[in-house]
């Protein structure tokens, strides 16, 4: 599943990313990268964006982009 | 004398270390060939003086945003004998990389491992005389806010100091990639530093319960910046009218006795125009100053983030991110702050088209003139629509500056934000903060500001030939233009007037009236119909709001062509406005 789609409150590993070298780049400064844990900590109201943490980094990401990543999700 | 640069990730209180190393020493200038601006300081580390440049943040030596282009067009340009890094030491799984990538870069390095504190209440387990030995690099545990490692910061800059070498440039060809340096620091980190298995429950998560919830957390958002708004205003109001009134005061009770022996002409231009001029300007000063300590106090505590979490469903659509929605409304306290604040979006496209919907929001001068007009045209009872009706004009027109220009000054970077912890703010870099900022502003105000000032007293005295002044016969030429938006011609010159502040406009307005201040409002009523005097009013709203916005878009774009779409940008879209309304109205 992409991680726009992960349940707030849960958690996922990182598969693939299907973004272009410059986003792998960004995305990849705040730790999302295959095989990393990520945590949907909670997702803004009216398609806003998610809010995301690796390791003890909090962050949001815009669901535009979270569509190109791909998670297994955990419990 | 030493030349160390400052780097590191944002939001590692790289500023907050650069202030309270050097205080109110830094100075903020132009990089030679380049068109950024870097704040500098020297100071005396042991026996040595040092300059001190703090780069901008940034996540990647390799990277392609503009900050990160910046970093490496400063090292690549000058020598320097150091570089000092700045990184969370909470967060080094994602920020050593870009020690690895430094280090390579073959000059010393001193690693600086900020927010101990906070690591230390993560139960991070940090050995850092092993991930010194593996980084080949001193390194230091601190904590800025506490002062926690402060000496020993001291000692080994000083030490830095002692034993840098000749000046070199830091060797950038080659340097390991994003990859390469994510691998390299994963496994230098291996054993030297360890997350605990889970991480203990912060009471940022139980605020954020709160002031991220999906309508708690707006109700809270809009108390805060009702807060932050009216403390703009109760505080900085009230001390740009003292400041205001004690500059009058001097020009009474010295300057205009002085000015009896000159020419009356070149009193009036010193008087009139240059003195008239430096005081307006002046009267930002304290406005500026509330304006970015309660900034600084919204960004570092971390709320800002929270801000463009609510807000960035709406500020996308527009093309805009979240943090861009706190300047929108900050602008409506003033715009020139607003503009200057446009710093924190680090994207330069993001930065310019937040610069281009700023100035529509309907700011404390331009609210005086609305009020003005309402009370003197319409019944009690009308007045407060009209001026919600003001306020939505003023929304309407941002949004579509916004939805025009997207397209063009769309960021092209993943919108990508961190959000930190709540933190207490430091008192000393907030106060430093705004104090760098009022000084930025007041040097703006020694030539571009000045030179307009002077530049429309020249207009409005030097005569020509039949018309009265130039700007009698400026207002003539533009009567084509005039006559169809119902502005009469001699209101022409107030709205030259205008362009200089709003806060003149009224007093111009008496001027060419021939009243008093106190008469104005029987006059208005007497000389301008309703279409034409809204006409008049739609176009000063949204036309330029005054010279000094102007100034800040300049001195923050650092280009002369995008201040002129700017400002011609308002102008069209104020006559169109005006146009429509007019056209309309008068055939009711």
């Amino acid at each position: 599943m992409t991680l726009d789609r992960l349940r707030a409150g849960t958690r996922g590993i990182v598969t693939r990313l299907d973004l272009d070298d410059d986003t792998l780049r960004r995305v990849a400064a705040f730790g999302l990268r295959p095989g990393q844990t990520v945590h949907l900590a909670r997702r803004a109201a009216f398609g806003g964006p998610l809010m995301l943490e690796v390791g003890t980094t909090q962050f949001l990401l815009r669901g535009s982009l979270a569509r190109h990543i791909e998670v297994d999700q955990r419990a | 004398m030493r030349q160390f640069a400052l780097v590191g990730l944002p939001n590692t209180g790289k500023s907050s270390l650069f202030n309270r190393l050097t205080g109110l020493s830094q100075r903020v200038g132009n990089w030679p060939g380049l068109t950024v601006e870097l704040a500098h300081a020297r100071l005396l580390l042991g026996n040595q003086m040092v300059e001190l440049t703090d780069l901008p943040g940034i996540h990647d030596l390799s990277g392609y945003t503009d900050d990160e282009a910046v970093v490496r067009d400063v090292l690549g340009a000058r020598d320097f004998n150091a570089l000092v890094l700045v990184l969370n030491a909470a967060q080094l799984d994602r920020q050593l990389p870009l020690a690895i990538q430094l280090t390579a870069t073959g000059l010393p390095c001193l690693i600086v491992l900020n927010m101990a504190d906070e690591a230390e209440l993560l139960g991070i387990d940090i050995d850092a005389a092993a991930l010194s030995h593996r980084l080949g690099a001193p390194l230091v545990l601190v904590s800025t806010r506490s002062g926690q490692g402060w000496a020993e910061l001291q000692k080994a800059l000083a030490t830095l100091a002692r034993q840098a070498g000749t000046p070199q440039r830091a060797r950038l060809a080659g340097l390991p990639d994003t990859h390469e340096a994510v691998e390299q620091a994963e496994a230098l980190l291996a054993g030297v530093w360890r997350l605990p298995p889970t991480l203990p429950k912060r009471l940022s998560h139980r605020l954020d319960q709160v002031l991220m919830h999906p309508w708690l957390g707006l109700a809270a958002f809009a108390a805060i910046m009702a807060a932050l708004f009216n403390g703009t205003y109760l505080i900085g109001g009230p001390l740009q009218e003292m400041l205001g009134n004690a500059l009058q005061g001097m020009r009474e009770a010295w300057l205009a006795p002085l000015a009896t022996h000159l020419p009356s002409w070149l009193a009036s231009l010193l008087l009139d125009g240059l003195w008239q001029g430096v005081s307006t300007v002046a009267t930002f000063a304290p406005i500026i100053f509330v304006f970015f300590v309660l900034m600084a106090l919204i960004e570092d505590s971390g709320y800002l983030a929270r801000a463009a979490y609510l807000t960035d469903a709406l500020m996308a659509r527009l093309g805009l991110d979240g943090r861009g929605f706190v300047l929108q409304l900050m602008g409506f306290g003033c715009n020139v702050p607003a503009v200057m604040g446009t710093r924190v979006l680090r994207e330069r496209r993001q930065r310019l088209l937040s610069m281009l919907i700023i100035p529509f929001s309907l700011c404390s001068a331009r609210l005086q003139v609305v009020l003005f007009f309402s009370a003197a045209l319409f019944s009690p009872r009308h007045a407060p629509w009209v001026l919600a009706a003001f306020y939505a004009v003023s929304l309407a027109a941002a949004m579509l500056t916004a939805w025009l220009f997207k397209r063009r000054l769309c960021a092209s970077e993943a919108y990508l934000l961190e959000v930190p912890p709540y933190r207490l703010p430091s008192a000393r870099h907030v106060l430093t903060r705004a104090w760098g900022e009022v000084a930025a502003f007041l040097r703006l105000a020694s030539t571009f500001i000045v030179a307009g000032v002077v530049l429309v007293w020249l207009l409005t005295r030097l005569p020509a030939g039949g018309y009265g002044s130039v700007a009698d016969a400026i207002g003539h030429v533009l009567s084509p233009l005039l006559d169809p938006i119902g502005i009469p011609e001699p209101l022409a010159v107030v709205l030259l007037f205008g362009f200089v502040a709003k806060e003149i406009l009224l007093g111009s307005l008496a001027v060419v009236y021939g009243v008093s201040d106190g008469q104005l409002t029987t006059a208005l009523a007497a000389q301008l119909d309703w279409v034409s005097a809204m006409s008049f009013l739609l176009f000063t709203l949204i036309y330029v709001p005054c010279l000094s916005t102007v100034a800040a878009i300049r001195r923050e774009s650092k280009s002369a062509r995008f201040t002129l779409l700017s400002v011609g940008w308002s102008l069209l879209l104020a006559w169109l406005v005006s146009f429509v309304f007019f056209q309309l109205a008068s055939r009711l």
